[in-house]
């Protein structure tokens, strides 16, 4: 019984690239052109399961919780940072965003898109601080497979994704302090919100701007 | 209609038990312990002494009020479902259950192989999976114990981990275990 094939897809994922052995004619997934997209998403549930070793991996290798976090936001910036490239790379006609809203859009749209397969649900300013920006997924990918128990109740998994945000941002000139927030709302229990806290650097830089 | 849900691990240890049947008479925590290590050995058994070399052990217990019905899957992990009779595609319920177990506890980093389920997401998709193929029991099903079964000839006190023994003196047949063991009306 292959598994694989019978559980559901999540997104843009596809089970059928998860097969384990390459069909005839397909070529390496390093020989493949960088900016071909089409068909070639990655199996959700391969994710899953690395993403749950990860946790695993980490877990061993840590004191705490804030420890944890902090290991997850690095490994997602290694992830942040390749991504970042590879996007600018694939997309004709990008210019260089310089304001922090352009910025905040591009990872809204092109980065989750191409990412999680799908848009994230809203980007939305902080009523409180004038540097902070949120942006918010309903039903995050990386933890929807995850029940963290009641012990470590605070951790976020989406930490991961705080990593890859703040790649980003950093690697446009943005620096910035990005965390994860789990903030449920009705329907959407894993609901994550990534807070985004941006440098004094970029805020002065930004009133320069205007 | 679905009255409960165990998950036995190889071991024969049990590793999850959930009763959606309200109006049933409830197990003693350690009674789901004997009876999930019962029906492990006498799946193994049972895959012994079949004719037919290569058989995979009992899959389905029936009685006249419920079936139990097991499906192992290739690591060893046992799923029995203990359903009406007249429950429609118990094979398809299964194959989710299991899609549900693989989804919400394999994937989750949090969850020890071969331990107790402790996995919020796992209850919550469980329950949504048992209300969408056969609805929870209602109080006033026909099955509420009430016979001259219920649990009469099994000694539910000082049980201790010890095997199964119903107190009377009859050998005990299948059903018999079963029946006793789970408090249903036969």
């Amino acid at each position: 019984m292959s598994m694989a094939a019978s559980l559901p897809n999540v997104g843009g994922y596809s089970s059928a690239a998860s097969s384990l052995y390459p069909k005839r004619g397909m070529t390496n997934i390093l020989d493949r052109p960088l900016n071909k997209t089409r068909g070639t998403e990655v199996s959700a549930n391969a994710f899953a399961f690395m993403f749950s070793e990860m946790l695993q991996y980490t877990q061993k290798r840590v004191n705490g919780i804030q420890d944890l976090e902090r290991k997850l936001n690095e490994l997602g910036y290694r992830v942040g940072i390749r991504a970042l490239d590879l996007l600018i790379w694939r997309d004709k006609n990008s210019k260089r965003e310089t304001r922090v809203l352009g910025m905040l859009y591009f990872i809204h749209t092109t980065v989750w898109k191409t990412m999680f397969g799908k848009q994230a649900d809203s980007l939305e300013k902080s009523t409180e601080n004038e540097d902070e920006y949120m942006i918010s997924d309903n039903d995050p990918i990386v933890s929807r497979f995850i029940s963290v128990p009641k012990d470590v109740s605070q951790l976020n998994c989406g930490a991961f994704m705080a990593g890859i945000v703040e790649a980003i941002m950093d690697g446009c000139q943005f620096p910035s302090r990005v965390t994860a927030h789990t903030v449920p709302i009705d329907g959407y229990p894993l609901r994550t919100t990534i807070l985004i806290k941006l440098d004094k650097e970029v805020i002065e830089r930004e009133e320069h701007f205007k | 209609m679905i009255f409960s849900i165990y998950i036995i691990n190889k071991a024969g240890g049990l590793v999850y038990n959930k009763d959606y049947s309200e109006g049933l008479s409830k197990l003693t925590s350690n009674e789901y312990l004997v009876l999930a290590g019962t029906f492990h050995g006498v799946h193994a058994i049972t895959s012994k002494i079949s004719p037919v070399p290569g058989s995979s052990g009992i899959e389905m217990l029936e009685t006249d009020s419920f079936r139990i019905h097991c499906f192992q899957t290739l690591t060893g992990t046992k799923f029995l479902l203990v359903a009406d009779p007249q429950q429609p595609s118990i094979d398809h319920t299964m194959k989710k259950i299991y899609e549900t177990y693989a989804d919400y506890c394999v994937k989750n980093p949090f969850q020890n192989p071969e331990m107790p389920i402790r996995s919020e997401q796992f209850d919550v998709h469980l329950l949504k999976l048992v209300k969408t193929v056969g609805g929870l029991v209602p109080a006033s099903n026909p099955y509420i114990v009430n016979s001259h079964y219920s649990s009469a000839n099994f000694n539910t006190s000082g049980t201790g981990g010890q095997p199964m023994t119903p107190s009377n003196s009859l050998p005990p047949s299948l059903p018999n275990i079963a029946s006793s063991g789970l408090g249903l009306g036969a």
